[in-house]
């Protein structure tokens, strides 16, 4: 057993786990935990079969930047357009809608769902299946690439088992405060991580070079959090000096 | 697949502008980085590219809410 390489690869992969855990997390508390969990299960039996299959050569077989631009681009297109709307919704203007018949149908269609959160929740599957696969991914490449240079693959398996075990701990002990995060709240996070994680994806498939790799994931978020913010803040301001969108919003009042 | 389907296809008449402006900024960082400019400074431009479609899809609504 080498010590570092344990070490390495418990580093590498609990990287790529903590961040398909994340979504995981807020996927589950925003549209359910069994389609956030059957996704994650899912993509996990898909990478088993996958290892297994094609085992050591699945690093000249499977091109992770071809993976990493399609799942980038579903994130961002995911994620872009719930962020759009939790601004929408901070800023106002979503709920110009109020009076709308399409939004007491959407209302009616979210209590519904509240009540049966039990129920398969198609768009949390996939977007836990593309996160849990494509972080499965990298966490395998991690595994193969350390384990192979330092010829000692057992070592590299450990590794990541260990930080597989502990992530699922953390897991485990964050769900119940997550989910104490109000609904919107949560939806806004998830836009928020998405968009990132999309932005992140996107560029390494089009080989883009990110400040400090999977540091730039944080960056990214942090600045659509500030322009988020400021645009509900601008939002909030325009719509309430706008005599169209205040006679609206005075009719619903 | 249905879910991803359905997302996509309604991300796009949802909101016309996001959809095509996601698609361009994405076609235009790729050809900056294949033009050669500098690999760490492209996603930079990916970012901006995003943040400004994102921009100019809440302005395109406000504006729709706006002239309602």
């Amino acid at each position: 057993m080498n010590a570092y390489v344990v070490l390495a690869s418990f580093l590498g992969t609990a990287v790529e786990f903590v961040e398909a855990l994340t979504i995981v997390l807020a996927v589950g508390v925003v549209r359910g935990w069994k389609s956030a969990l059957s996704g994650m299960f899912t993509a996990i039996a898909v990478l088993v079969v996958m290892v297994l299959i094609l085992g050591v050569p699945l690093l000249q077989i499977v091109s992770l930047h071809a993976f990493q631009l399609v799942i980038g681009i579903l994130m961002l297109l995911f994620g872009m357009r719930w962020l759009r709307k939790a601004i929408l919704r901070y800023s106002g203007l979503k709920a110009l809608h109020l009076e709308d018949k399409a939004y007491n149908e959407e209302l009616e269609r979210q209590r519904e769902h509240a009540k049966n959160t039990k129920q398969m929740d198609w768009f949390g599957f996939a977007t836990t299946f593309q996160i849990v696969l494509l972080e499965g991914v990298e966490a395998v490449f991690i595994v193969l690439t350390f384990g192979l240079a330092a010829k000692s693959l057992s070592s590299a398996v450990v590794g990541s088992l260990i930080a597989i075990v502990l992530v699922v701990m953390a897991g485990v002990l964050f769900r119940k405060p997550l989910a104490m995060i109000p609904e919107n709240t949560m939806k806004f996070i998830v836009g928020l991580m998405l968009s990132g994680f999309g932005i992140f994806w996107v560029g390494e498939g089009i080989g883009v070079q990110w400040w400090h790799q999977d540091l730039s994931i944080l960056v990214i978020t942090v600045i659509l959090l500030i322009v988020s913010l400021a645009v509900i803040k601008g939002l909030s301001r325009k719509s309430q000096t706008a005599p169209t969108i205040n006679k609206t919003m005075g009719e619903q009042l | 697949m249905k879910a991803i389907l359905k997302t996509a296809i309604g991300l796009i008449f949802d909101d016309w502008w996001l959809a095509v402006g996601l698609v361009l900024s994405i076609v235009v960082t790729y050809l900056a980085v294949s033009a050669g400019m500098e690999a760490q400074l492209s996603g930079w431009l990916l970012v901006l590219l995003c943040v400004g479609t994102l921009l100019l899809s809440l302005g395109v609504e406000y504006r729709k809410k706006r002239t309602k």
